[in-house]
């Protein structure tokens, strides 16, 4: 989920949404949004009601939803582990 | 379980120490979850601080051919994660960079590939805490400890 937030509430809405079980991961950065959680759900009933949780929290201006509909894939032989830690 | 999730490399011993029973039962669940299934393999966490990377770049793709444009993002340097959705965009990607370069280098060569339309860009540190009884085996690998062990710290 791509959140935005009030700046000033960014942390509480970080702490809330890390404490439910489902969510796998929620981090803070720039760009297309405030916050980004990956959160796993069994149906569009349980993302709903995750997707309102969030919405109902103070400072919450848009969350808006992205569904894996895939297996993630994983490419960890892409990264570069030569030690060379220089500019790619 | 809920032990090896935390530490793979945790003694039989110690765990029937925490639980109460015996090494030998803690070896026959392990391997009678290993039999079923139920533990798929082992794997090692890196701290890929360690190894020079700093930010993590998540990339939102709207693409007029998706699959074409996976098979594409699955060769970038420094892509490692690609799965499609649905919504506004219709490919998540999540790639790795050492410093700005190489993030200017990740993103350009993303807009730069045949089919897409559009590129939306999420950028963090790469100190985010990931809850380890929850994690993905893949996303183990961007599990960050402040006592993890990385193999690759040497090289």
């Amino acid at each position: 989920m791509e959140i935005t937030v009030n700046n000033e509430k960014k942390n509480d809405l970080v702490k809330f949404v890390r404490e439910h079980p489902d969510v796998l991961m929620c981090i803070e950065g720039i760009g297309v949004c405030d916050v980004l959680a990956l959160i796993t759900v069994k149906s569009v009933n349980e993302l709903d009601y995750a997707k309102e949780a969030i919405r109902r929290q103070t400072g919450v201006k848009k969350v808006a939803t992205i569904i894996m509909i895939d297996d993630i894939q994983f490419l960890f032989e892409n990264l570069d582990i030569s030690g060379d830690k220089t500019n790619e | 379980m809920h032990e090896l999730i935390n530490d793979a490399q945790i003694p039989f011993r110690r765990i029937a120490l925490k639980l109460g029973i015996s090494p030998e039962t803690v070896r026959k669940r392990y391997e009678k979850m290993k039999t079923e299934g139920i533990i798929n393999q082992s794997m090692i966490s890196v701290n890929l601080e360690k190894i020079g990377y700093r930010g993590l770049t998540f990339l939102m793709i709207a693409s007029k051919d998706i699959a074409e444009t996976i098979i594409y993002l699955k060769k970038m340097r420094n892509v490692i994660c690609v799965a499609k959705t649905t919504g506004d965009s219709d490919i998540l990607v999540i790639a790795v960079s050492r410093d700005i370069a190489g993030l200017l280098s990740l993103v350009e060569g993303a807009k730069m590939l045949p089919n897409v339309d559009r590129v939306e860009i999420f950028l963090s540190t790469l100190d985010a805490p990931f809850p380890a009884s929850i994690i993905t085996p893949g996303m183990a690998f961007l599990l960050r400890k402040s006592d993890a062990k990385s193999v690759l710290d040497q090289v």
